[in-house]
């Protein structure tokens, strides 16, 4: 495997939360290559950047009723798409 | 209810302008009334993997995502990078990575193949790193990325 086929296949690396001995290739790869590490790694903190911090966690109602809302229009144009609508969560905000 | 999120226009925080943002577009989207096919073919080769940019600058970060929240100065670093994403880039990302949307949910939020929605938000993760690495990268740790690592292996392998 190559900087180029692991840069192409970074987004499986990234979003596994299992460890990366799942990936072979990968993990063979990354071994051998830092620089791979520390983009991976970037990326990593990357996602965790945004997703940490007292702004940028939505408060919850607020999430859950963005979700709905999408899920409702959704369920609008694929009325077989199969998603459902939670109910067991706050509606008020 | 989905209108009520305009009522969050006056709250400052990243989270309110980002749903903002993911609101607005998603809906466009959403309320159009026949949905166009949005990406043609060519446009589809186009986003394909194989255009991803390369990682040019690469560094450990100084410090946990967790600490550099905390700071002002990051969080409007962080905003900005987000800002400059195109349109069509941070929504993904915004769905996926903050939203916390599946890849399905997200494709057909926004009307796209699931394998648009992979690419874009690989672009988008790229684009971020570059720019938060270059400002939160400790440079003594800096690496030059070799683009060649693993061909030599790979000729010998396939010889
Ligand atoms: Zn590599």
């Amino acid at each position: 495997m190559t900087c180029e086929e692991m840069l192409k296949a970074l987004n499986a690396v990234i979003d596994s939360e299992q460890a990366l001995s799942l990936y072979q290739e990968f993990a063979g790869h990354l071994e051998g290559c830092n620089p791979c590490q520390l983009v991976v790694d970037n990326l990593r903190k990357t996602i965790q950047l945004y997703q940490a911090g007292e702004h940028y966690p939505m408060p919850e109602a607020f999430q859950n009723r963005f979700r709905d809302a999408l899920k409702a229009k959704w369920l609008q144009k694929f009325p077989h798409s199969g998603i459902s609508i939670t109910e067991n969560h706050p509606k008020a905000l | 209810m989905i209108e009520h999120l305009e009522d969050f226009r006056e709250e400052s925080t990243v989270a309110a302008w980002v749903l903002r943002i993911a609101a607005n577009h998603a809906l466009k989207i959403l309320r159009r009334e026949r949905i166009l096919p949005m990406h043609s073919y060519a446009e589809a080769a186009q986003e394909s993997f194989a255009s991803l940019p390369h990682p040019s600058y690469i560094a450990r970060w100084r410090n946990d995502p967790a600490d550099l929240a905390q700071d002002a100065e990051v969080r409007r670093l962080v905003d900005e990078a987000l800002a400059e994403l195109d349109d069509t880039y941070r929504l993904v990302f915004v769905l996926r990575d903050i939203q916390g949307l599946s890849t399905e949910e997200t494709a057909q939020a926004l009307d796209l193949t699931p394998s648009n929605v992979k690419v874009r938000l690989m672009r988008a993760r790229l684009q971020l790193r570059e720019r938060l690495t270059r400002a939160l990268g400790d440079p003594a740790t800096r690496l030059i990325p070799d683009h060649h690592h693993g061909e030599d292996q790979q000729a010998e392998a396939s010889r």
